[in-house]
Formats: structure tokens, sequence, C-alpha cells
């Protein structure tokens, strides 16, 4: 079986992932890619970090205090990454700060705007804040949240984003910065759309994006599947989707399958066995606990049919992730099908993480075998 | 000792600010702000600081005038904003000018040169740069556990920093919490590791009492302002600009309470610990592990005498075992007046070339003190008895001719023998010094005296016929004896002088004082007056120790 398994990963490695060859070179393998999480006070950095990694409730952030250190923390997913949380008060670019040391790793920064404020102050330290770490770290991806949109109406969101996006590439002009990239997002708490923004930061820091897609891709073609997500199931973030255009709602209504999923396991699908299973992992056991079987087996799925004729169907891909699609209820009908493209699928996604486990262990080896060698050394 | 206390914030508009600093002035040196920024160590008594508030005057002013002007910036916010009371709450303090005041002024009333002043921020640019950067890293980079106590860091260049981080509750704070901190800042590492403990409790304890105030008022104001609404409340708070820590607490006099107490801490920390400079050349003397040798180890000869038997030289060459083999050589009369004079804290100085035998004396008699007293071994001019206690110099060195009975001298001749086999005769002399019969008559007025009984019980030791381990042990017991005295006699003085600073103090221990309370220690220690120079001597070695 295991014999099977390596020829066929050996055989699959170089059509399928062909940009997963370059991953010994990836930064990623060193250091975790870092979330630099900044903006003006009070624009909802912290409450942001809480509601997508901590899943607090939106109106609960009202509480939180004032930050006042860079608060970092390291989620452990299908990749590791870490999130700094900066305080907003700070200038981290003062000398007595080690600029390199915060921005000179691989990373995106996001710059968060309260859009109910006045943002003119805010835009002043975007533009310091993307000159100064574009000198320290050019690959550093820039990322711009519009927030608190919630409260403002549609046309205003959109001419908000207008104003912003048109003020800070004006001023990045006039500073010779125009091939800097800046992203923008309008995000809230109070729905689906910081999610969305964060599934698309992080989607830039994974090195195996194309490819997903591209199994994703390949996924709908021959299921006859409209939209396909797939979720980290912990913070709800996509980390891949086909590449026909995400609309919101479709978003939405994935995320919320997610949740309705994880609560019914939360009560239901959860036995003793699983949890003693749960408990091997100590750092896993909120995903476990939360995931019920995603852990076990793999093989959590799920229907649920809409009254517009669309079904939802959720997959368990391994722990970490899960597949979520759209279907129209007529395409359904070949559901024996949809079934063995999902195991396809699944097992391609396998390999795509087994090669990078590898190649992490590898170069952990060689970590360890230097380590050796120079106990040797100096034991000689 | 040079340090600046201050009080810092977290605020929530400016982020990590300096609300208050307290800092003492020399005021003979005003002008030189870095050097007059060392903190009195005044002997006697804190007293409550009579605080006065003035508008400073003369250089001091102007500079501040400048550096304020340069740093307009972050004084706006309220929240971070250092005020001072309104007149009508001082009183009878005297009030000058009061709308130009920028700080306060605490005179040292027992110290007239010292000032301690109450500010924003330090004048000197250096130590503002200092003040400012420890406030940032305490309150943006430390961690504490639970985000309340105390963290020490620091660098050379900047200094090192306690800082007692806590928490005030505000019904108007982001998380109804606000992020304060006391910060001690100065040059010297070990000085504050060791005032470590003194100054955590302090400002544990002025923590605590401003928490304290904050949640009666928290709870009071908890029923009054709750938000109707989650939009109200951040509409509310975003506009509103926080209240200064005055008024969070409701206290009109906060700052000079802070002050007062700021003021108390660098005065007090100073009394607590002094720097020392220590003489001694030597400063891990090679002899400490020779004197372990002399108590633990058991001489091989017992019939020491004047002339050292041959067979011993060959072994160990020239070498004094132990005080019982020192007072055999010197004889008891002269043992008995040399240990009284150093007893007594007068100067021992041994003149001779033969460093052997001098290490070997001065490791015993050293032996019978904890490690406080100061040698000077291998000295090549006369010092005087301010800088050591015990003076090791060849016998060429010239010696000041005006020597009191303050000093004694122990001579120590070697005399090439006739015998082939053991090659030194060594003699000894002692010259100076006070005679055991004067002392007596010296200090209380002819009257009958009884004998010292530190030498007294000595000798008594040293005269029982017993086995070299007895002995030592025996030794041994009689300086814990003593020692657990002097301890009692240091706790007395120490009372004595936080209690009442108006009474006689034996200062140097021959000035006897007619207070009661002293008699009453005496009797109690079971000592004479006679002794009262031993203990004052052996409580300043302790001190040192």
């Amino acid at each position: 079986m295991s014999n099977f398994e390596e020829e066929y990963s050996l055989h699959t490695n170089s059509q399928d992932i062909g940009n997963g060859e370059e991953l010994p070179e990836d930064p990623i393998q060193d250091h975790r890619p870092r979330l630099l999480i900044m903006g003006q006070r009070r624009s909802g950095k912290s409450s942001i970090q809480k509601v997508v990694f901590h899943k607090m409730p939106a109106n609960e952030t009202l509480f939180l205090e004032a930050t006042n250190k860079i608060v970092k923390e390291d989620i452990t997913s299908f990749i590791d990454f870490q999130v700094w949380d900066f305080p907003g008060q700070i200038n981290y670019f003062d000398a007595p700060y080690d600029a390199n040391m915060i921005f000179g790793d691989y990373g995106a920064l996001i710059f968060v705007i309260d859009a109910q404020d006045d943002y003119i102050e805010a835009l002043n330290r975007l533009h310091h804040t993307v000159t100064r770490a574009y000198k320290v770290n050019p690959d550093l991806s820039f990322e711009v949240f519009i927030h608190k949109v919630d409260a403002l109406s549609d046309e205003y969101k959109i001419d908000t984003q207008r104003d912003i996006q048109q003020r800070i590439t004006d001023e990045l002009a006039d500073h010779d910065l125009e091939h800097v990239h800046l992203n923008f997002y309008l995000t809230s708490i109070y729905d689906h759309s910081i999610f969305e923004a964060f599934s698309k930061v992080i989607q830039k820091l994974i090195p195996q994006l194309p490819t997903l897609e591209n199994l994703l891709n390949i996924l709908c073609a021959n299921s006859g599947i409209e939209k396909a997500f797939l979720f980290d199931v912990n913070s709800k973030i996509y980390i891949a989707t086909d590449s026909s255009p995400v609309d919101m709602q479709s978003y939405e209504i994935c995320s919320d399958m997610i949740d309705v999923i994880v609560d019914i396991s939360e009560i239901y699908g959860r036995t003793n066995s699983y949890r003693d299973e749960s408990y091997d992992d100590p750092s896993q056991i909120d995903a476990n606990g939360s995931s019920g079987n995603y852990e076990t087996a793999n093989d959590a799925s799920s229907l649920i049919k809409l009254n517009n004729g669309t079904i939802l169907c959720l997959r368990g891909v391994n722990r970490f992730l899960a597949l979520v699609c759209l279907l129209r209820a007529d395409n359904f009908e070949k559901h024996g099908l949809i079934d063995y493209n999902f195991q396809c699928f699944k097992e391609a996604i396998a390999e795509v993480f087994e090669l990078k486990r590898r190649n992490a262990e590898r170069a952990k080896h060689e970590r360890m075998g230097l380590i050796e060698n120079v106990d040797d050394s100096i034991g000689g | 000792m040079n340090a600046i206390v201050s009080l810092v914030h977290f605020c929530e508009a400016d982020g990590p600010s300096v609300i208050f600093c307290t800092q003492a002035f020399h005021d003979n040196a005003a002008e030189d702000v870095e050097e007059c920024l060392s903190a009195s160590n005044g002997r006697s008594s804190p007293v409550p600081a009579r605080t006065i508030l003035e508008k400073e005057n003369g250089t001091l002013s102007n500079k501040k005038d400048l550096l304020n002007a340069v740093r307009s910036g972050p004084a706006s916010c309220a929240s971070c904003a250092f005020s001072l009371p309104p007149p009508d709450t001082l009183g009878d303090i005297k009030v000058l000018n009061y709308s130009e005041k920028k700080g306060f002024k605490t005179e040292d009333d027992e110290n007239p040169l010292i000032t301690y002043v109450g500010s924003r921020y330090p004048q000197h640019p250096q130590l503002y740069s200092a003040v400012r950067q420890a406030c940032v890293r305490s309150l943006s980079c430390e961690f504490c556990q639970g985000r309340e106590g105390p963290v020490l860091f620091g660098d050379d260049k900047n200094g090192y920093v306690l800082s007692y981080m806590f928490k005030i509750r505000d019904s108007q704070a982001r998380g109804f919490q606000r992020l304060y901190s006391f910060i001690f800042l100065m040059t010297d590492r070990i000085y504050l590791v060791a005032s470590w403990p003194f100054l955590v409790s302090k400002f544990k304890s002025l923590a605590t009492d401003l928490q304290l105030k904050a949640s009666q008022i928290f709870e009071k104001e908890g029923s009054t302002l709750s938000p109707s609404s989650p939009d109200q409340y951040l509409r509310r708070r975003t506009n509103q600009p926080l209240r200064s820590l005055v008024d969070l607490l409701k206290t009109k006099d906060l700052f000079v309470y802070i002050h007062a107490n700021f003021s108390w801490i660098l005065k007090a920390c100073g009394r607590r610990l002094q720097e020392k400079h220590v003489n001694d050349q030597t400063l891990f003397p090679n002899t400490s592990f020779l004197s372990q040798h002399s108590v633990f180890h058991t001489p091989t000869e017992s019939n020491v005498d004047n002339k050292i038997p041959s067979n011993s030289m060959k072994e160990s060459s020239t070498w004094i075992e132990n005080l019982k083999s020192l007072q055999d050589m010197l004889g008891v009369v002269n043992f008995r007046k040399l240990i009284l004079n150093f007893i007594r804290g007068n100067q021992l100085i041994i003149c001779g070339s033969d460093s052997k035998i001098i290490k070997s004396i001065v490791s015993i008699i050293k032996d019978l003190v904890s490690n406080g007293c100061s040698v000077m071994e291998n000295g090549t001019d006369y010092q005087p008895i301010t800088k050591c206690n015990i003076l090791c110099i060849p016998t060429s060195t010239k010696i000041p001719s005006e020597m009191n009975f303050l000093n004694i001298f122990l001579h120590i001749y070697n005399i090439p023998s006739k015998d082939e086999d053991s090659n030194k005769t060594i003699r000894f002399n002692l010259e100076n010094g006070i005679d055991e019969h004067t002392i007596g008559i010296v200090n209380v007025n002819k009257s009958y005296s009884p004998p010292n009984l530190y030498i007294n019980q000595l000798s008594e030791i040293l005269n029982l016929n017993l086995s070299p381990e007895l002995m030592n042990m025996r030794l041994e017991m009689f300086k814990e004896e003593w020692s657990s005295k002097v301890k009692q006699y240091l706790r007395f003085i120490i009372d004595g002088d936080n209690i009442d600073p108006g009474v006689d103090k034996p200062v140097n221990g021959l000035i006897i004082s007619n207070s009661l309370r002293q008699l009453e220690l005496i009797r109690y220690l079971d000592v004479n007056e006679i002794d009262l120079p031993t203990l004052k001597f052996l409580s300043d070695c302790l001190k040192n120790a």
C-alpha cells in the first residue's frame, strides 16, 4: 500500500505540482509567514484578529482593551503562520525598533483604516508605512482593509473605497512608488467580508495556490459543480476556490454551512472515542473538537438541499480542510461520479501537502544533520 | 545614587507617555544637572517632606521653557497630562505666582542642599531620552505575568529600569482599564537589584492605593454610565478625551501625593544602601582560604614557640597556624593588646618583610570579624585608618610621625639563626596603641572599669586546654555569640535613627550617651560600657560585609 502510494506520488509530482519543486527555496520552509496588522489606533485591528482567529462574537470586541504591545500569535493550520497585532499608538519605524526584524520576513502587511472616521490622517500613516516597509522589504505584500463599513450604504462604501484608493495611489506615485501594488478590501467584522478579505490575503501566502485552484477547476468541470471552496475549518478562511468569480452570497452560505456542521458535530458528532483520539495532539484539540470526524476518517460529509434548487455539499478533506460546493440539484443525480471525483480530489490534495511535509522534514533533517556534524566535530 | 522615579502611562491617544518625574538636585550644583541628580544619603529619619510650590528659578526654569517648547506635542492630551492642584486646596503651603508653576520642589529638612524636583520631564536632554525609552519599553515591550507587577531591564547606555506595571479601572477607557507604570531608572544595575525588594514593596503599596480609589469610583460610575447601545457607547467614547488621573481619581492633590511618595522613595532608597568604594587592593584576598584552613584543620604542632621548630619549617616554611599559636608567639600581654586595639577599631599596621608570616597573621586576625574589615596587603605607603583597618607595609616604608594611640604597630623582625636547620627566628615588637589599663580610665572618668569583655572571653578560651578541633569549635561559637550581640546593637542604632533622630547617637562609639535606652541595651546584651567601641567596630564590619 505504502509502496504504491509512494510510486504514485512520485509519478504525479512532476505533472501536477510544478511549482511544488521550488519549495525548498521558499522562505515558508524556514519562517512562518507573517501577517502584520497595522493601522491607526481604534481602527479595529485587535477586533479583527479576535473575530477571525478566536471566534469572538463581533459585538464583544467593543470591550477589548487598547493593545499596548505587539501581540504575536502562531496559527497552526494547513500552513503555519503568525499574526502580529500592532498597537496603533506606536510608530515602529522609529529608531529604537528594529524594522528589519519586524518587516524583514516573508508575509503580508495589512493596514486597517476606519471608514467611519476621518481617514485623512490614516492615509498619511498608510503612506508612511508603505514607503518605509517597502524600503525594508520589497517582497512584502500590502493589503488595505477599509474597515467598519457595515454602517455605510453600498454607494457610500464604493465612494469611500475609490476615494481612498485614488488618494493613496496618487501619493505613492508622487514618491515614485507607483509600482508598489496595494490591494483594497471593504471589511466588517459583523459580516463575512472580513473572512473573505483574510482569505484573499492568506491565499497569497500559499505557494501551492495555483495547484489547488487547478485541482478545484478540474473537479468543478467534471462534476457539474458551480462553485467550490476549500475551507480552513477553524478560521472559516477559504484557502482556494475555482476560477469562477466569487460572489459574496455563495461564500456566505458556504461559510454558514461550516458553522452549521461544526455546531451539529459539536453536539452530536463527538463521541468518547473521538475525544480520546483528538487528545493525541493537544494543539489540535480545538480543531478536532469543532470538526469532529475530520480527524479520524476525513470522510465527513453533509448535504443541504436549498429551496431554490441548489445543493450545498460539504466533504472533509483532512483535519484542517473541508471542501464546500454549490451545485444544481439536477447535476447531483450523478452523485456516484461526484463521490468518485471527490475521492480523487482528496488524494491529490493529500499529495500536495505530503510533498510540502516531506520537504519540511527533509529541511529539518538537513538541519539536524548539520547539528550532528557540529557535534561530531566538537566531539572529535 | 543617581535615580529618577517616574509615573508613566499608556495613553490611548499618544501611546506610551511620561506623566511625572521626580529627581533629586543638589542646590549648589543646579547648573550641572547631570551631576546633581543624586539622592540624599542623609543619616537621619525621613520626616514628611515639606512641599513647597515655587516658581522655578534660575537656570532650571530657562532650560525647561526651552524644552517644553520643543516637546509641546504630546503634552496636549488630557489623559497623560500632569496637573498641579488648584491653589485653594493647598492650605498653608506657600504659593508663588501660581500660573507659571511647572512642578514641585521639595526641600529636604535634614539636608538643606538637596531638593527634590517633580516635573513632567527631566530637564536634561539625555535623561529625557533615557526616561522616554524606559517608558516606551516598560509599557509596550516588556511582559509581566498578569500584566501587573515588577520587571527589571536595561543596558549600560540608557540605564537600568525597574518598572512596576499596574492597571487602573476607568469606566470610560477601552476595556475599562488603563495601564500605568512606576519606573525607577538608574545607572547602577547592582544597586537596583539590591533595592528591588524595597522598591517593589513601596511601588506596590502606592499602586494598590491608587487602584483602590479608582475601583471605588468605578463602582459608583458603573451604575450611572451604562451605555444604552453599543453604537452610542462607541460614539461617546471617541469624541470624549479621556480624563486625567486627577479627574479619574477625583483627588485634587494627587500629584502632590505622588511627588511626596517619590521623594521619600528616593531619599529612603539612598539611605538604605550606600555605594562604598573599597580600597582593598586584593579584592578577593587569597588569605580568606587560608583562614578557613586555620579553622577546620588541626595544627600539626602544639608546641609553637617564639622560635619555630626546624622540622615544621621544612614542610611549610614560616607559618602561624591559629590564634593560639599567635598568642603563644606574642606572649599573652602583647597578644591581648594587639587584639584589643584591633577589635576597638584602631588601625593595625604590620611592618615586616616576611610576607608569608604577615599573611598568616592577617588571616588569623581578620577571621575574628566578618569579612567587612578592610585589609591592604602589600601596601607600600602609609594609608590612614579611613582607608584600611589592617595595613601591611615593608619595614622600609616611612611612617608619618604624628601617630597616636589609634594606631598599633606590629613589627616583625627576622633574625638569622645560628642553627643550620632552622633558618629564622622571629621577633615581634608592638608599638603605640592603647593599653588595656588605660582604656577604662579614659572612658569612664577614673571610676571603676570592668575589663574588656571581648578580650577576656577570648583569652579564657585560648587558655583552655582543649584539643584543636574543640578549640576551633569553641572559637566559632564565641564569634557567633558576639555577632548576635552586634546584630542587636545594629538594630538598636537603626531603630534609634528612625524613631528619634534628636537623641544623641553613639556616633563613634566613644561618646557614651546618657540615654537610658543605651544603658538598657548594654545590660540586655550583657556587655560593659567599655565594650561599646568593640560593638561599634564589629557592627561596621557587619555592615560592610
